[in-house]
């Protein structure tokens, strides 16, 4: 058993937090504080190749595996603090790429992949509705089929990207009393007739990452655009969820790594009396558990990105990566902030605004409760 | 292979309680749910040591223990 990343690995993960410390973060502050998406930002990360790491160099991708994707997102959070682009770069490449990667006819691959891997076009995944949130597969969006389209009905809400993005992956009934076996998935151009966006919903953190409605009256979506085939959709959510859930965490563990070494480094220069607030052992026992939570989460996302680069089916593995990850960011972030005192309060230490970010974590890809309903249905 | 995958799902499913035809549809019975088809994928996957790609899966091609069958068979020909 090695775990160790190789040399390639290693150096894309350095080059990944050099090219996010100096191409991502001006004015991230002030694109929170006004939950402005950077399009420069994108832009910047497309040409670093970020969009494309998953994708075959036919499409104009880096034809890598997960363990590369998991390195080089480490690093990106590392170096970035603009943790809301990151998570708009994840959630185009995890649930809108991935599906097409996966479950798209070769026309539409050819058509989409290049434009979504050269940050020409952005990606949405629509699959929460307002009336049915974690219960995904009691949704109302219904897809009716009609000679060689399908006249697509309902609304979507907390779909991230949506404000910016030019194509969206949608989940629809085309059999609602099948559930989960009756669920098909389309990929819906933002240009149809009858789809509308709604305004960007303003959120607690991850606010350079823009989400909103989106709505589908009577679209007329061509036969062609379904993804996989009519009663897939369900397996096709399980399939990239499994993505999103053991790769989606990546970037937060280069936030936690950045996180502890700047609480070591608080710890040695905050000085009280004569001595470093690091020889207090309430402070030193912070920084040990941090260390703890990251180290554990670190081998959860291998073993995660490990399982998905294998092909293996990890339903449950990527779950508990999910949470337990989420779960140990978010502690990490609040014992930071306990660590630099009031500082840590103040928005110039940044560190407020990333608990902020980290909290939406245990909503995303599912709640932490339906992490733990997924581990457990998978073992009772 | 046939029995042992009927004998999974009895065990796992029905908690070792009643039976399950060849060719008794798994799904709309309510039978197996989502998280189901996952657990039975995974078992599949570990006992017959396969990669299933998910894109290859759908409704039509999984749903009776002969189905299922018959998926592995040809996976493991094509191995
Ligand atoms: C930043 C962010 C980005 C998002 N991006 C997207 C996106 O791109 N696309 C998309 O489709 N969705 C997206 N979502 C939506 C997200 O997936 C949902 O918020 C999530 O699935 C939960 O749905 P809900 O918010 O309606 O909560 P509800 O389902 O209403 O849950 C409310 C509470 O009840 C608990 N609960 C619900 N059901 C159960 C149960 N069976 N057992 C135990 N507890 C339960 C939940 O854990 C929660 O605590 C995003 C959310 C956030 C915060």
């Amino acid at each position: 058993m090695d775990f160790s990343l190789n040399e390639n690995q290693i150096d894309l993960k350095k080059s990944a937090a050099e090219f996010a410390e100096k191409k991502l973060n001006d004015d991230v502050e002030e694109r929170d504080r006004k939950s402005e998406f950077s399009r420069d930002g994108w832009n910047a990360c497309a040409d670093f190749g970020l969009q494309g790491i998953l994708v075959p160099e036919q499409f104009g991708g880096m034809g890598l595996n997960a363990i590369d994707y998991a390195a080089i997102m480490e690093g990106i959070g590392y170096g970035g603090t603009d943790n809301g682009l990151i998570f708009s770069v994840n959630a185009h490449v995890l649930v809108c790429i991935i599906p097409i990667l996966h479950h798209g006819s070769d026309a539409l691959k050819e058509k989409y992949l290049p434009a979504l891997v050269s940050g020409k076009m952005i990606g949405a995944n629509a699959m929460t509705e307002a009336d049915s949130g974690s219960d995904m597969f009691s949704n109302s969006t219904s897809a009716e089929k009609k000679n060689d389209y399908y006249v697509l009905n309902g609304s979507k809400t907390f779909a991230t990207n949506a404000p910016v993005a030019d194509t969206f992956i949608v989940y629809a009934a085309t059999n609602k009393s099948k559930g989960f076996f009756g669920l098909s998935c389309f990929l819906v151009d933002r240009e149809t007739e009858g789809l509308t966006v709604g305004n960007n919903m303003e959120k607690m953190g991850l606010r350079t990452s823009p989400i909103s409605d989106v709505a589908f009256n009577n679209c007329k979506i061509p036969a062609t655009h379904i993804l996989g085939k009519e009663g897939s959709g369900g397996i096709m959510f399980g399939d990239t969820m499994e993505w999103e859930r053991g790769l989606i965490m990546a970037s937060c563990i280069g936030i936690m790594e950045r996180q502890l070494y700047s609480c070591r480094k608080y710890a040695h220069v905050r000085k009280l009396g004569n001595q470093s607030i690091g020889k207090f052992q309430a402070i030193a026992h912070k920084i040990a558990d941090m260390k703890v939570r990251l180290e554990t989460s670190r081998l959860m996302l291998y073993k995660a990105a490990w399982l998905k680069s294998q092909k293996k089916t990890a339903t449950l593995e990527t779950a508990a990566t999910k949470l337990y990850i989420s779960e140990s960011y978010i502690q990490n972030c609040r014992e930071a902030m306990k660590i630099y005192g009031a500082y840590g309060y103040m928005v110039e230490y940044g560190l407020e605004r990333e608990l902020r970010d980290a909290l939406a974590s245990q909503y995303y890809s599912g709640t932490s409760e339906i992490q733990k309903n997924i581990i457990s249905s998978m073992i009772l | 292979m046939k029995d042992e995958i009927k004998k999974y799902i009895v065990d796992t499913f029905m908690y070792g309680e009643g039976s399950v035809e060849y060719d008794q549809e798994l799904y709309e019975s309510g039978l197996i749910n989502s998280m189901g088809f996952f657990r039975l994928l995974t078992f599949i996957e570990e006992t017959y040591d396969l990669s299933i790609d998910m894109s290859e899966l759908s409704v039509d091609n999984f749903t009776t223990v002969n189905d299922i069958t018959t998926m592995i068979n040809s996976k493991l020909e094509n191995k």
